[in-house]
């Protein structure tokens, strides 16, 4: 039916037409029309109990949002009037320095521009009302007590909307009439919230059909042919199932939209999931090539504005079941099409790997990593996730539809509320407070008490320290959860098991979801190893020379050069050196449990993560000098990397120090990033240079049969060198002609034309091509 | 064991992934060499015990697939033969496969081979008086060391550089020379020349006109099939 609708080739060009539409656009006020409408209709529920409030305030929003539909549209849909122009890493304005310590719920609506028709009175009158909220004023209680440990960033804790998988195949494959039917079966408020907020689907679609209807009226013949397929499926997805992919990427894309509308603004990091297990269904006769085509116009939905503002959506391809059956399909290889032919800066590409993936993915994956300036996925691989999962308590039925929420943090789809990013620990920070028993490096503020320290017993200070801090971090990051659960999210929660469990997903009481937890970003990894190695080190030559290390940091090496020198010459991690490799590994063992062994606002563990999303440079700007040697205000390791310049030797030292990791403990997720120089890959096209990737560097490291323990389960790449990205940088119209030269930073893509420049910065030093060389 | 340089690499320098260390100090003076920096002892970067060595070896395991393992290079890896063969053996020892790359010129050479499981040895030039302009050794030294591993039937895996205004239009000089041996169980491979190691030698660097064309390449690969020599490309 679509092929007979569309003309060979109309839908790319169509897709591509729409993307650059999206571009265009520079103002994106929908979520606080969204915002001011709840404000507005709110008293029309007075009484209500919170979800059911929330499930009525969601569908007058979905009754008042301006909708479009443009000529180049196949799907009807925008999550455009979810999100802001507010993402700190693509603005301009994004500095290293900027960090607050500080996550302002009201800051957002400094993102919005005064103009004739918001203006700044109109824009004061939604900003009050939400300070007024219950959630805002509980959010600042717990910003006011922690305040010493957040303004220099000990540790940091936010709210998490966001960052969760929802599953709509049941909803794909029945229809949201039986989910209505469900939910009004069942008695309780979060049942009756249920049904109404999945009403809104009706709401938007009959929306959209009106328009549909009103441009008929006006539209030559073949776009008319058009809208009435449109037309003819949303009827269809209105009450039923999809009975074919275009309607299924279409009811999957509306369910999306609510989803974001809901928590609008700026839910950042929900996923798609296993999008070729979801999609491959309802493929049926559809070719590869149609079926990429039609995917092209999914991926736009997910551009919103002109630098793509909703950021870390995830799309996963790939991986194995548990029998270790690979799961790959004809929708695997359509949607990888479709991605390449795009190269749009989101939604991302995460490929599940396993020792049995085919030889033509990698074949395939090649075209992705050694083309200059396409997005390249992210890697995990399936063999060792699953074990991590399995070990913290994931059932074996629900472990292959672990997917990743955000960056790189492995959930289970529709089932699993991780609050990934709740809490941020820096851990070279509470080195420094150890150091100068609770004193600033950097301000010379007191920042928090810090019991006293030798040269020989520093360790187990550190760990009392550190326990100390983690316990304050943990209670200040349930306070962050508990005042996000006044906001409610029924639609949601329909999608994360509510129907089963009959409560909201954040709900503090009962356990909306079969999997809980809350995360933690542990930052500094390695630097911590390194200075711990260097300050034995200094303690055997000079065993009281306390004073002199903590005067040497405190004033940044300044007149301590000499010191500073041999503090640099001793062993770093990354280069396959056993006793600071063997630190790391302690430091991420002890700290993993000692992050596990806090509960959250369910009784739940607390995730380790050790990843850091370019924290690792704003949470650096506020750690003085460390005894590794680094300097004030220096970035901090990326995820589990080595520190930028430690890890000298080649790839293969830096790899042999990272299997030393526990990666079996990382069950939040990690980061780790590597910079290849694309000179060192010969094969004659991008096929073979895919499988030569494969060889030399993933089976390697991910299933490498020597590995003791759990392998390590998570990659990014950049196949790139510095000298390209500043050519690019000097004459963008030469070699990004597109204005879309595509990077990846964490578990994100990004336009690195879009970037701000310290964050150019850091992707050009990251690449370290010194401890990525293969020869 | 000095070692100026060290790291990974995947098959270029024999079978598998390997770690290979470059020893530092040679004997030869090579106008083209990419490791200058290696040619004299002095310049050292790391001092390793043989103890020290081995150990970091058995920790590199994990990182021997495809039948790698342990590539000693250099500047020129046998000039200090003994100390070599105590490390190669202690390497066997440990289960780990081993290989050398050498400019032929060690008279040990034939007994460094027991314990080497993997051979590349440089033919640099059959001309003696070329090769001594060049390289500042003559050959006799690297043909008796060819003669004898042929003539041993010992798998050897032949490099040739080839150099415009060195070696690159001398083609079936070297087929001749070479085809005289008994070469079963011998490889080439024609290493074309570049200029990786340039930047290295500032303005000391002398190859004004390196680069070899397809021609000269083709030439090679004609007069070596004549020849029924085999030659490969890693």
């Amino acid at each position: 039916m679509i092929y007979q609708t569309y003309e060979n080739g109309a839908l790319t060009t169509m897709a591509k037409a729409l993307y650059q539409e999206e571009r265009a656009i520079k103002r994106l006020d929908g979520w606080f029309l969204a915002k001011e409408t709840e404000m507005l209709t709110e008293e029309k529920y007075t009484g209500c109990t919170p979800e059911i409030k929330k499930a009525h305030l969601l569908c007058e929003v979905l009754k008042a949002i301006p909708l479009s539909l443009s000529e180049n549209a196949i799907f009807v849909g925008a999550q455009r009037d979810a999100f802001a122009k507010s993402y700190a890493l693509i603005n301009p304005s994004f500095t290293v320095e900027g960090f607050s310590g500080y996550c302002d719920p009201l800051a957002i609506y400094n993102d919005i521009e005064p103009n004739e028709e918001f203006s700044a009175e109109r824009i004061d009158r939604v900003r009050t009302y939400t300070s007024k909220t219950k959630m805002v004023e509980m959010l600042n209680k717990t910003y006011d007590k922690a305040e010493t440990y957040t303004k220099e960033v000990i540790f940091f804790v936010e709210q998490v909307t966001g960052h969760v998988i929802p599953d709509f195949r049941y909803a794909l494959k029945h229809g949201v009439d039986a989910l209505i039917k469900e939910a009004e079966a069942k008695d309780g408020e979060f049942y009756e919230a249920a049904a109404i907020a999945l009403s809104g689907v009706k709401i938007l679609i009959d929306r959209y059909l009106e328009l549909i209807k009103e441009q008929k009226n006006t539209c030559n013949e073949a776009r008319k042919a058009q809208l009435n397929l449109l037309e003819t499926s949303l009827k269809n997805i209105r009450s039923n199932g999809a009975s074919n992919l275009y309607e299924a990427l279409q009811l999957y894309l509306l369910l999306w939209e609510i989803m974001c509308m809901e928590q609008a603004p700026n839910p950042y990091a929900f996923s798609v999931g296993n999008a070729d297990r979801i999609f491959e269904p309802y493929r049926g006769e559809l070719s590869r090539e149609d079926a990429a085509e039609l995917f092209k116009h999914f991926l736009v939905f997910y551009n919103v504005g002109d630098r793509s503002w909703a950021i870390s959506q995830n799309v996963l391809v790939g991986g194995r079941d548990m029998e270790g059956n690979d799961l790959t399909s004809t929708m695997t290889y359509a949607i990888m099409d479709a991605y390449y032919d795009m190269n749009l800066p989101q939604p991302i590409l995460s490929v599940k790997l396993h020792k049995n993936t085919p030889k033509k993915l990698y074949e395939e994956m090649g075209r992705f990593f050694f083309s200059a300036g396409v997005l390249t996925p992210s890697l995990f691989n399936d063999d060792a996730l699953f074990e991590v999962l399995k070990n913290n308590g994931v059932d074996e039925k629900d472990i292959p539809d672990y997917s990743v929420a955000g960056c790189q943090e492995p959930l289970i789809m529709g089932k699993d509320n991780a609050n990934t990013t709740n809490s941020w620990l820096n851990l070279p920070k509470v080195l420094e407070m150890m150091l100068t028993g609770g004193y600033s490096a950097i301000t010379g503020e007191k920042l928090m008490d810090a019991e006293d320290y030798s040269l020989t017993n520093f360790r187990d200070v550190y760990y009392r320290v550190l326990d100390k801090v983690i316990d304050q971090m943990t209670e200040s990051a349930n306070g962050a959860s508990c005042a996000l659960s006044e906001l409610k999210v029924p639609f949601l929660s329909v999608f994360m098991g509510g129907l089963e469990y009959g409560a909201d997903m954040r709900d503090t009481k009962v356990q909306g979801t079969k999997y809980n937890g809350s995360g933690c970003l542990v930052h500094g990894l390695t630097v911590l190893a390194d200075s711990f190695i260097a300050m034995d080190k200094f303690a055997e030559k000079y065993p009281d020379g306390k004073e002199m290390l903590v005067d040497a940091i405190k004033n940044n090496f300044v007149g301590y050069e000499e010191l500073r020198s041999f503090l640099l010459s001793c062993p770093k991690f990354g280069n396959n050196i056993a006793e600071v490799d063997d630190e790391a590994r302690e430091i991420a063992l002890r700290v993993s449990k000692m992050l596990r062994d806090r509960k959250n606002y369910l009784g739940n563990p607390f995730r380790p993560d050790f990843s850091s999303p370019s924290t690792h440079l704003t949470y650096g700007y506020w750690v003085g000098a460390t005894p590794d040697g680094r300097e004030s205000r220096g970035m901090l390791g990326y995820g589990v990397d080595p520190l930028y310049g430690e890890a000298s030797n080649g790839l293969g030292f830096r790899m042999l120090s990272n299997m030393k990791l526990p990666f079996e403990e990382f069950n939040g997720g990690y980061a780790s990033h590597l910079g290849i120089d694309p000179k060192y890959f010969k094969g004659q096209d991008y096929y073979e240079k895919g499988e030569e990737f494969h060889k030399h560097i993933i089976d390697p490291l991910f299933f490498n049969e020597m590995k003791e323990g759990v392998s390590p389960f998570y990659l990014y790449v950049n196949v790139t060198t510095p000298e390209t990205l500043r050519k690019v940088l000097a004459n963008p119209e030469k070699y990004a002609p597109s204005g879309v030269y595509i990077m990846r930073i964490h578990g994100t893509f990004v336009n690195f034309l879009d970037l701000s420049p310290a964050i150019q910065e850091d992707i050009i030093a990251r690449l370290d091509l010194h401890s990525t060389s293969l020869c | 064991m000095q070692i100026f340089q060290k790291g990974f690499n995947f098959s270029q320098d024999g079978p598998g992934n390997r770690l290979v260390y470059h020893i530092a100090g040679c004997n030869m003076r090579c106008l083209w060499c990419s490791n200058p920096e290696g040619m004299q002892e002095s310049n050292t970067h790391t001092t390793y015990s043989k103890d020290t060595l081995v150990a970091e070896a058995i920790s590199c395991k994990p990182l021997f697939f495809d039948g790698g393992g342990v590539t000693f290079t250099g500047g020129e890896a046998t000039l200090h033969a003994e100390e070599l063969m105590e490390v190669l053996q202690a390497l066997k020892e440990a289960g780990i496969h081993t290989a050398i790359e050498t400019n032929g010129t060690s008279p040990k050479l034939m007994e460094i081979l027991a314990y080497v499981d993997y051979l590349m040895m440089d033919f640099k030039h059959y001309d003696d008086a070329i090769l001594k302009k060049f390289t500042g050794l003559e050959g006799s030294i690297i043909k008796e060391n060819y003669a004898a591993i042929t003539q041993s039937g010992r798998q050897c895996h032949i490099r040739i550089p080839l150099i415009n205004g060195f070696n690159a239009d001398h083609a079936q000089g070297f087929a001749e020379f070479l085809s005289k041996f008994p070469t079963d169980n011998i490889v080439f491979e024609f290493l074309k020349y570049h200029e990786f190691g340039k930047e290295k030698w500032q303005s000391a660097y002398q190859i004004t006109d390196g680069f070899v064309n397809e021609e000269q390449l083709a030439a090679f690969q004609q007069a070596f099939d004549k020849h029924g020599l085999i030659y490969i490309e890693t």
